[in-house]
């Protein structure tokens, strides 16, 4: 049953998917062709002083694209269900409605995890040509929080998306607004190193919380 | 409808979470008072402590030496002639004679120098990525340049060339063969240094290796110039801050694991120990004055600030401390306490890291989460909620005030 659920999520989600894959690329490839322009441009030593002791950030723009892909997979995975009631269609489904509300977000979750994953590693290779490993590392971990975003963003659009009632989906969109804010705004490199398991931590709670907007819709809807 | 009760309950968490990151950020952002801290000074006229700090909102000072005596700003600056020197040589004030020595614009300008160290400062209370650039301390020119090449400490001094983004080997082999001849152990502990080119000239790094020793590198006409500086028994290195002042005498500051501070002279490199009494690095901002007369160290937290005057050689002469104005509660501080019981701290001007701290607002709290409570059973009544179904809101209401009581309204159990 989760291969089936697996591959209906996948048909619903696929070319917003290739979208939002294609949109983390070009991200990371304008962020190649910058670093490149800008060691043609400028001396080499004061690129490295402005990185390293002044604390200039040339990827700062990857902070909203995994957002927005958050925000589109999880759109795209579950408005159309609410649109005409086809998520009634699937709560039939001989399988549990929470299982089938916690299969669903996990797979959404894991869709954008494998884009967050990417992006860490191309990242990771880029910086690693310009500058030494600590450099590219530091990136990494600067990033982590702003990729975790992305996954909340998610996790709050298919909250949203999920909840009838208009006035409760603001609600979740101000909760999980408030955590991606929070998971972006740190301004300096590294900032969240000793901090970020614990909004991380935190934040898992959202996995849970689905159900509840599922719960809603099936005592209302149904 | 267990796994229902148990998500809205998750959802409630993050609501308290969210609004415990947020509402007291926007109450400071409304209530905020400007005050600015105090500014500390011993005078080297009258021989006492001043101070001048601001007690109110627009421009409301007060300034009074440490006996409480007012003065008015020209005499306040008077009495402390060497930090306002260029305004006693436009009031024709100089030369001064104070003690009978004479002391001209020059003479003043020569030996005065005021050094910071706070605890954003601290090598561990920021992030650095430890690549740094080692200037070439002889550059032959007027000005510092930056090197083509910048060095990381791992098991060797590794040199890397900035172009290439490749290991200089010639670089690496020459200066870790210096270092090991002086016997400097692998890999460091700290590396401290000033980077930047507008400082008058170069001191290179102070770097503590895994013994817990300290080194003095330099880059002089390309060739490794390291000084291995003997420190007394028991000092752990925590951090180092390097000012290259024009005045050489201190080549820096030096923070112990225990949290006292040394500096360190031109003096073959000997340790000075500052006389403070309450010190706490994490938190308060130290500031060192140094003019011809005295040396004065001033340190301060959010409520109280402490001084130690001395002399030359930096014997204390004289000490005060006093709560300070910012430090006092105001009204808004006190409806704070009672409105949030608590709050999620996550910026400290102390750290370049972030936090995620839950920090209790003050003990007003249970006034407010004793107001909310009733609230709360109204509501219940009103809606029509069941106490026994939903006795664990007001559980949450108890122990989490305004925040419980919003977001168990906000979202509501389930009929």
């Amino acid at each position: 049953m989760f291969l089936s659920i697996l591959y209906k999520e996948w048909l619903k989600i696929r070319i917003y998917w290739v979208i939002a894959l294609m949109l983390n690329l070009f991200v990371i490839g304008w962020l190649f062709l910058g670093l490149r322009h800008l060691f043609i441009i400028e001396h080499a030593e004061m690129i490295w002083y402005q990185i390293f002791e002044i604390g200039t950030l040339h990827y700062t723009h990857v902070k909203y694209f995994l957002i927005i892909t958050g925000m589109i997979i999880g759109a795209a995975q579950f408005i159309p269900e609410m649109i005409g009631h086809r998520f009634r269609l699937s709560l039939h489904l001989p399988i549990g409605p929470n299982v089938l509300v916690l299969w669903s977000a996990l797979i959404g979750f894991i869709s954008v995890g494998v884009l967050a994953v990417l992006d860490a590693v191309l990242l990771y290779a880029v910086i690693g040509i310009y500058f030494p490993h600590e450099a590219a590392q530091s990136a990494f971990l600067t990033v982590l929080p702003w990729l975790w975003a992305g996954l909340i963003a998610y996790m709050g659009t298919a909250l949203t998306a999920m909840e009838p009632q208009l006035s409760r989906k603001l609600v979740y969109l101000a909760i999980a607004g408030g955590f991606v804010w929070f998971f972006c705004s740190g301004h300096d490199y590294e900032s969240y190193n000793r901090v970020l398991w614990k909004p991380v931590l935190v934040s898992l709670l959202f996995i849970p919380a689905v159900f509840l907007p599922a719960f809603r819709y099936r005592n209302r809807s149904l | 409808m267990m796994l229902p009760k148990l998500s809205r309950y998750a959802l409630i968490i993050l609501a308290i979470v969210v609004m415990s990151l947020y509402l007291p950020n926007l109450y400071n952002k409304i209530f905020d008072k400007k005050t600015g801290k105090t500014q500390l000074f011993f005078s080297p006229v009258i021989k006492k402590f001043m101070f001048r700090e601001m007690v109110g909102e627009g421009h409301r000072f007060v300034t009074q030496d440490e006996n409480g005596k007012t003065y008015d700003r020209q005499s306040f600056e008077t009495l402390i002639p060497f930090v306002y020197y260029k305004n006693m040589e436009l009031w024709g004030k100089l030369p001064l004679t104070i003690d009978g020595h004479v002391f001209d614009k020059q003479t003043i300008k020569k030996n005065r120098q005021v050094f910071e160290f706070k605890p954003r400062m601290i090598a561990d209370r920021t992030p650095r990525i430890q690549v740094f650039p080692l200037f070439e301390s002889k550059p032959g020119v007027t000005r510092l340049r930056f090197p083509k090449d910048a060095f990381r400490m791992t098991d060797r001094m590794e040199f890397i060339n900035v172009d290439t983004n490749i290991v200089d080997e010639k670089m690496t082999g020459q200066f870790t063969q210096a270092l090991k001849q002086a016997k400097f152990l692998f890999p460091a502990k700290l590396v401290a240094g000033k980077v930047s080119i507008l400082k008058p000239f170069d001191e290179g790094f102070f770097i503590v290796d895994a013994g817990g020793d300290l080194f003095q590198i330099k880059r002089a006409k390309g060739q490794p110039v390291i000084v291995k500086i003997t420190i007394p028994a028991g000092i752990n290195i925590r951090s180092i801050k390097i000012p290259e002042n024009k005045k050489k005498e201190i080549y820096g500051i030096l923070l112990s694991q225990k949290g006292n501070l040394y500096l360190i002279s031109y003096n073959k490199y000997r340790l000075i120990k500052m006389p403070l009494i309450n010190y706490d690095p994490d938190t308060m901002d130290f500031k060192l004055l140094i003019n011809p007369l005295y040396r004065t160290a001033v340190y301060s937290s959010n409520q109280t600030i402490y001084s130690v005057a001395m002399d030359n050689l930096y014997r204390p002469i004289a000490q005060y401390h006093r709560v300070m104005f910012t430090g006092k509660k105001t009204m808004a501080d006190r409806v704070f306490e009672v409105i949030f019981p608590f709050y999620i701290k996550t910026m400290d001007k102390t750290s370049g890291y972030l936090q995620f701290n839950t920090v209790g607002s003050g003990r007003l709290f249970f006034i407010g989460n004793a107001f909310s409570l009733p609230f709360a059973v109204l509501i219940m009544r009103t809606r029509k909620f069941e106490f026994k179904k939903n006795w664990f809101d007001l559980t949450v209401v108890i122990f989490t005030g305004l925040y419980g009581l919003i977001a168990t309204i906000i979202i509501n159990p389930e009929p």
